[in-house]
């Protein structure tokens, strides 16, 4: 604790009509997810809560110009440890992340101001997220995923739709160039995953950004309409890793959801919020 | 170490858990609620989640309420010994104010029952999962 606020954040602060970064983005996002700043500027709500030493726990707010309440973090959790008990949504869809206490993420601020969250203990100890959101998905053959965020974003997504558990792990997300993670191929899957679907996954090819149009993945209709999300965004693995990694640091994470290769449109028909299955 | 451990009420198991370092009385809506997460496993059993190793602190106001009645059929059918719920309450009054490793408090009869991922995965019970190319 302790670092002085990277001058980035001081400047955002004198600006009076913030513009979140992901406002370009807002279209079929189903959840977003950021530590130090309101994603989008239509969000006015608390960033994440926040468990102290003592287990008390408290919200922390963005002030106008974007950014987290430093201050009152700071007054808050002292010098002592904290954990994140809860990361609101802010699409409005009210998908807010909520952790068992064994299960939440430390929390710690950079060098840079930024806040961020890891894991104590891994690798692949505990999914990030990992839930039963159920998203019915009604065309005809293909489905879903990926819409990517380009250059610049501070948090990108993806969702994998399956049958009960049976998921891919590892598939492809990044955070934005702001964030400093490796570059080169962000992530790449190809396989199957189970009888019922077929998935090949292609998702961010190059640098520190995904390329608009280039993520993302066809397959079969699931059978049932249970779809498992994965997401989460560690900043120094160069692509995506759906699980908490010891002391990767992860700023910002979200989802999209879009139409690919039909004319019809995809109905979000239902959209789960019981997601204290991260483990 | 995570283990899991099969748990018909692994909500309400979590909910008085994680009692015993914020009861009720002092908890907001929005604070955290369970101690360990749970899954349901492909044959649609409930299973906690248990990190062995987790470490709470011990509220003073910690009572055995909320643990006792989810114990009492066990101890009614006799899987766990007649004294389990007697014991449980004398060893929370004697950690109020400290810490405790819940894990090492588990009646045997669970701990006799607790799977690694790997055996999950073995037996059927969840599905091994795809590790990345890239």
């Amino acid at each position: 604790m302790g670092f002085p606020v990277h001058l980035a954040v001081l400047a955002r602060k004198r600006s009076n009509s913030y513009v979140g970064p992901l406002d370009a983005y807002a279209t079929n996002a189903l959840a977003l997810w950021g530590l130090s700043y309101r994603l989008l500027s239509s969000y006015t709500g608390a960033l994440f809560r926040v468990r102290r030493t003592g287990d008390d726990e408290m919200d922390v707010l963005a002030g106008a110009d974007g950014t987290f309440d430093l201050g009152s973090l700071n007054g808050f959790v002292g010098s002592d440890p904290w954990w994140f008990s809860q990361f609101y949504d802010q699409t409005g869809n009210g998908i807010h992340l909520t952790y068992a206490a064994s299960g939440q993420p430390r929390g710690a601020i950079d060098g840079n101001g930024l806040v961020y969250a890891y894991a104590e203990t891994g690798p692949n100890d505990k999914a990030m997220v990992k839930t039963g959101l159920s998203i019915a998905v009604t065309d005809s053959t293909h489905w879903t995923v990926f819409g990517s965020p380009s250059y610049q974003t501070y948090g990108a997504g993806f969702y994998t739709s399956t049958d009960r558990q049976r998921m891919p792990t590892n598939i492809g997300a990044v955070v934005g160039a702001d964030f400093n993670y490796g570059s080169g191929t962000v992530a790449q899957v190809s396989g199957t995953n189970t009888g019922l679907y077929s998935a090949t996954f292609q998702a961010g090819v190059s640098g520190n950004r995904i390329n608009v149009g280039t993520a993302s993945a066809t397959g079969t209709k699931p059978s049932e309409a249970v779809t498992i999300i994965e997401i989460g965004m560690p900043a120094q693995f160069g692509g995506f890793q759906p699980r908490w990694v010891a002391n990767a640091p992860v700023y910002a994470g979200g989802v999209w959801i879009a139409d690919v290769g039909n004319t019809n449109a995809d109905a979000i028909q239902q959209i789960g919020k019981d997601l204290y299955f991260a483990q | 170490m995570k283990l899991y451990i099969p748990a018909p009420a692994a909500r309400a198991m979590s909910d008085a858990l994680w009692s015993l370092s914020r009861p009720a009385s002092v908890r907001n809506p929005s604070d955290t609620q369970y101690l360990f997460p749970w899954i349901k496993a492909l044959d649609d059993s409930h299973w906690l989640v248990v990190d062995t190793d987790f470490e709470i602190n011990v509220h003073p106001l910690a009572e055995i309420n909320g643990i006792a009645p989810i114990l009492q059929p066990f101890v009614d059918a006799g899987e766990l010994p007649a004294d389990t719920l007697g014991a449980l309450s004398a060893l929370i009054e004697s950690k109020r104010g400290g810490k405790l490793v819940p894990w090492e408090v588990f009646p045997q009869f669970f701990k006799d029952q607790a799977k690694t991922t790997a055996q999950m995965n073995d037996t059927g019970l969840l599905v091994q999962q795809i590790d990345a190319e890239a």
